[in-house]
């Protein structure tokens, strides 16, 4: 048994096992969630587990934690199996549920979503318009209206009534052949009302049999290509004073770029781990608070709060700079390059 | 805060574990006091581990979770980029098989639709459709070329049929004037309402008496006698002569077979 849960396992009443859990949660399992998030999916969440522009984040940081505290709960229980390594464990449940999530999320029918989108944008009599935070969609007239009791339905029964839809409307022709516009004109027509756009994702996938080609793998390319980027600059071996000499250079440079560059690139930086540039400045003993404040422009309280949230992704910078997405790109795209010219030029980096 | 973290506290700060103000309070203590900070770094190295510190400003790496969204995809389309942020998305393509596989997909939508449109011949009057289960002919219209021929017909009958009205509109006036130099032309009070039509390829050579309706247009003349021959749209089909006369001796318009099929 991982030594790290022995606490826990033999705590001698409720209160001393209630706060070892939380502890093995927030300490131990946390980072290990926000870091397989990060790196299967590319979702960011604090670390209290939030993301306000991205829900499935939070869902998903939420169903991993759940299943994880079931499992020690199972543990303590004498009902669980044994633990060796609990954070190898918590990173194995972790990727499961990003895996079954890629499953779920089918990029053919996010393909099929843009699709229609591009439909309503240039058809004058299909449109889609926000209402109470959902994309609706149906024919002009209807626009602004609220959705129909149809999408309140449950995918299985509107799947069997698919099945009478295809036969009344399609009955001498090969419903997957014909053209998207003449499938959605008859699918609204037999709605007769608004649905929401995910909703007819659903029916027109349905209908068009569109799927995605199965995952074979548990093994995400997208978390072997995450080393891939370290291996080239990878000074393992030069020794920790060597690497601390890179991180204090480019600490300098950092504090050398403008301020809305220096921060896109601070609030979205990963190192190697996946720890953020306050954390590792920290732990190097590159800076103390004091000097992350002063090189940030902004108090201790805020220097904290802001590490709370890190390492952020494009949206959470967006939203922390109150600016768009595209210009924290921008920002960011500039700052990698001074950086990367500024390290060239004091011999830091080839 | 005055008294020194407790090792929990320490752990939790490290990975920011306590709620805001607590962090706060947490980290401001470690800036005043120089035991607690030593211990925080500590803790920090051994939540650490062996790891060594590296990083990397390959771009590739920085954007690999910017997908492309459908705004860009838009602009994509559009060629409506501007330069930085086309470089950052070609960055992101490179890496991102997906995102490659979206901009494909939607590009050769796009173009599929832009051929659809193209046939599109106006809008739908949604309005008027009482029975929206069953969509009427014109919101089906535009969908493929077989009903663009319908339409063609249904246009040619359309025009025909309201010659015919406005003729029997101004019916005294004319009347009189036909009684007088073309007596023959008018509409006979008997006709059946749905006359075999007779409709001949050739010129017709009925007279004009026997003419129950003539179009004049730039084209020529188009006439149909009282017996359904149809003359100066030789060009039409001969069931679509047939629809026109029929629909001009019956006064009625009866949908096209093919468009009463889709009609349900």
């Amino acid at each position: 048994m991982d030594s790290v849960l022995v606490p826990y396992l033999t705590a001698d009443d409720d209160g001393k096992r209630q706060e070892h859990l939380n502890e093995l949660l927030t300490v131990h399992a946390t980072p290990i969630i926000r870091q397989v998030l990060r790196r299967r999916l590319g979702f960011y969440v604090s670390a209290q587990g939030g993301n306000e522009k991205n829900q499935d984040a939070e869902d998903l940081y939420q169903e991993v934690m759940t299943r994880v505290a079931q499992v020690l709960h199972q543990l303590q229980s004498s009902r669980g199996n044994e633990i060796e390594d609990f954070g190898r464990y918590v990173s194995r449940i972790a990727s499961n549920i990003c895996i079954d999530f890629v499953r779920a999320k089918s990029p053919a029918r996010t393909r099929l979503k843009y699709s229609l989108r591009e439909l309503f944008r240039q058809h004058d009599d299909l449109v889609s318009w926000e209402h109470h935070g959902e994309i609706l969609c149906g024919f002009a007239p209807w626009r602004n209206t609220k959705k129909s009791a149809f999408s309140e339905q449950s995918y299985e029964d509107i799947e069997t009534k698919l099945e009478g839809f295809q036969l009344l409307h399609f009955a001498d022709e090969d419903v997957r052949v014909a053209p998207l516009t003449q499938v959605v004109v008859e699918l609204f027509s037999w709605i007769r009302g608004p649905v929401d756009i995910d909703a007819l994702v659903r029916m027109v996938a349905y209908l068009l049999d569109i799927k995605d080609p199965q995952l074979e793998s548990l093994d995400d390319p997208l978390s072997a290509r995450w080393d891939v980027y370290f291996i080239p600059n990878s000074r393992s071996g030069e020794g920790h004073v060597e690497a601390n000499e890179l991180l204090a250079h480019l600490w300098r440079a950092v504090g050398e770029l403008p301020a809305e560059q220096r921060d896109s690139f601070v609030f979205g930086f990963n190192d190697e781990v996946g720890q953020d540039l306050f954390t590792v400045l920290l732990t190097a003993e590159i800076v103390s608070w004091d000097e992350l404040a002063r090189g940030m422009g902004r108090p201790v309280e805020e220097v904290v709060r802001l590490r709370l949230r890190m390492p952020m992704d494009s949206a959470a910078v967006a939203d922390e700079l109150k600016a768009s997405r595209e210009n924290v790109y921008k920002w960011r795209f500039r700052a990698i390059r001074r950086l990367e010219i500024a390290l060239r030029a004091e011999k830091i980096i080839p | 805060m005055t008294h020194h973290l407790s090792t929990l506290q320490l752990k939790q700060l490290c990975v920011s574990a306590l709620p805001e103000d607590e962090l706060a309070a947490a980290a401001i203590h470690t800036t005043q006091c120089q035991s607690c900070h030593h211990r925080f770094v500590e803790e920090l190295k051994q939540q650490r581990g062996s790891a060594s510190f590296n990083f990397t400003l390959e771009p590739e790496f920085w954007f690999q979770h910017d997908h492309v969204d459908f705004d860009q995809l838009i602009a994509l389309a559009d060629n409506t980029l501007d330069p930085d942020t086309e470089e950052i998305i070609n960055i992101h393509l490179k890496i991102c098989e997906t995102c490659r596989e979206d901009v494909r997909s939607f590009l050769a939508f796009r173009n599929t639709v832009a051929r659809e449109m193209n046939v599109s011949f106006g809008p739908i009057d949604y309005a008027s459709t009482h029975n929206v289960l069953t969509p009427t002919w014109q919101q089906r219209f535009p969908i493929r070329p077989v009903y663009a021929v319908a339409a063609i017909v249904l246009v040619s009958i359309a025009v025909l049929t309201g010659v015919i009205a406005l003729n029997r509109r101004s019916g005294p006036l004319e009347a009189r004037q036909q009684d007088h130099k073309e007596p023959g032309v008018e509409r006979s009070p008997n006709l059946s309402p749905s006359p075999a039509p007779n409709v001949g390829s050739s010129p017709s050579h009925a007279t004009d008496s026997e003419k129950v309706a003539v179009l004049k247009d730039s084209g020529g003349e188009v006439t149909i006698d009282k017996n359904g021959r149809i003359t100066g749209v030789d060009e039409l089909s001969e069931n679509s002569r047939q629809y026109i006369a029929q629909a001009a001796l019956s006064e009625r318009l009866e949908p096209a077979d093919v468009l009463r099929r889709l009609s349900g």
